[in-house]
Parts: structure tokens; sequence; C-alpha cells
């Protein structure tokens, strides 16, 4: 059953991720990369990471492609029309795509055979689980207990972003800085 | 039945891998950021493979640091393809080479 369920979300964003990048229109990319985060989200729940499928869900499937098609929007693009000049490239790089894969699933093939030592955290959030302490729980302790120094950086990279963003997109009024425009 | 690991994992290097052809293969800065975001989602999924392998939720925090600062860059990023545009009305990518000396 769980095996089924794989096999049909695997195909489903692995079928998406192809059309992203075959796609010539970039909003049919888009909208193909959305049903790539919502396989991506199942085979989260199916790996019992729920908190981990509704972040997926709210931040990738609902803020940023709204993100992505409000530019795509602004900007009125069509597709890739002008003729390439380099399109020889291509063979190379799906050639290097596949030595990609093989290198890549060549590792993960070797060290998925390996038997992971269980870590200390994970024998206590174990033993929560069994006490029936919800999995949000035992996360959001971990965020807030060893982990509160990346979760603060995080929140000044979110502040330096917005800032950048805002600076990045402002106008500047003709025959005049930024800074005299009162 | 469970799903055993590898599968997980080989399905990560697949789509990790399309990304990075995408990268190399468009023209269009937009697609080349979504592209970026396939990427991140396949390392995602390879932490969160690990992170059950292992036991416990560390795979998952990180991953949800990754899901930050992929927030933080398509942001950033996005700005900086509007900016472009603003400039020369036209974003494709091998026409924008000032800083290639």
């Amino acid at each position: 059953m769980a095996l089924m369920a794989f096999g049909v979300l695997a195909t489903l964003s692995v079928i998406s991720a192809l059309g992203v990048i075959l796609h010539k229109s970039p909003v049919r990319s888009a909208l193909l990369l959305v049903t790539n985060f919502v396989g991506l989200a199942g085979l989260y729940l199916l790996q019992n990471a729920q908190v981990l499928a509704v972040f997926q869900i709210l931040v990738y499937a609902g803020a940023i492609m709204v993100l992505f098609l409000f530019v795509i929007m602004l900007l009125n693009l069509a597709g890739d029309t002008s003729p390439d000049p380099l399109a020889g490239q291509k063979w190379v790089a799906w050639l290097l795509g596949v030595a990609l894969v093989g290198g890549i699933g060549w590792g993960m093939w070797s060290v998925a055979g390996l038997s992971l030592p269980v870590s200390p955290q994970g024998i206590r959030a174990t033993a929560a689980e069994q006490q029936g302490i919800q999995q949000v729980q035992v996360i959001g302790f971990d965020l807030f207990t060893r982990y509160v120094y990346p979760f603060e950086l995080t929140s000044v990279l979110l502040l330096v972003g917005v800032i950048g963003v805002m600076t990045l997109t402002r106008r500047i009024p003709q025959g005049g800085s930024a800074n005299d425009r009162s | 039945m469970t799903v055993p690991n590898h599968y997980y994992l080989i399905l990560s290097a697949v789509l990790f891998t399309l990304g990075s052809t995408g990268v190399l293969t468009r023209k269009n800065p937009i697609v080349i950021f979504m592209c970026i975001e396939l990427m991140l989602n396949a390392v995602n999924l390879a932490f969160v493979t690990f992170s059950r392998a292992r036991g416990g939720f560390d795979g998952q925090i990180y991953a949800m640091f990754v899901m930050t600062v992929a927030a933080a860059e398509v942001a950033v990023g996005l700005a900086i393809i509007v900016s472009i545009f603003r400039e020369r009305r036209n974003i494709d990518v091998d026409d924008v080479s000032e800083l290639k000396g």
C-alpha cells in the first residue's frame, strides 16, 4: 500500500519536474512546479513528517509560487522564442545530468545500506512518541533549545532579505539621490 | 509494507539532477530559479529520509531552515530580475553579460 502510494507520488513529481525544465512557457513551468511541490508534500506525509508536509504546502506551494506567478505576470514574459546560439551545449548538459544522477545515485545506494547510528535525540524522540507527545511538540522544543541560535539567525536573514528587496526595487526619482525625497 | 530508504534517496538524486539540468539548459532566469527550487526540494527529501532513518527530527529541522533560506533567496532573486527588466526590457541570461570581464 505504502509502496503503491510512493510509486504514484514519485512518478508525479518526476514527470512534473521534467515538465518544468521542458515547457517553453514559464507559466506552465510554474504550475507544474506546484504539482511537484504537492507530490513532495505527499512523500513527506508518507515518511511521517506531517509538520514538514504542512510547511511545504504553506511556504512553497503558497507563498513562493505566488511570488513567482506575480513576477511572471508583472514582466509579461514570452517563452524562449529566440533561437539558441549554443544549442549544442544542451546535449552536453543532458549528458552531464546523466553522469550526475549516476554519481549521486551510486553514492546514495552505497550509503543507504549502512545502518546509521541512532542519535540520543532520536531515542528521546522515539520515547516521546511512545508517550503520546505530539511530533510538533518535540520539533518545537528542539527548535527553541538546541537550535535556538540558527533559528534566530534565520530571522536576521529574513530581515536582511526584506530590506535588500526594498532597496533593490525602489525607484530613484529623476534628478536627485534616493535620500532627498521629502 | 514500508518503502525502503534507498527508494527515496534515488528519487531525491533524480529530482536534484533534473533541477541542475534545467539550470544548464534554460535561458529564462525565472525558470532557472524554479529549477533551483527543484534542487532544494530534492535535498529536503534526502534530509527527511535520513532523519527518519536515524530517528529524531534533526533532519526535519534542517529542512525547515532550507525552506527559510529558499524563501529569502527567491525574494532577493526575483527583485534582481525585476530591476534588470526595468533597466533593459529583456532578461535573457545570454544578453546580461556586463560582468563577464
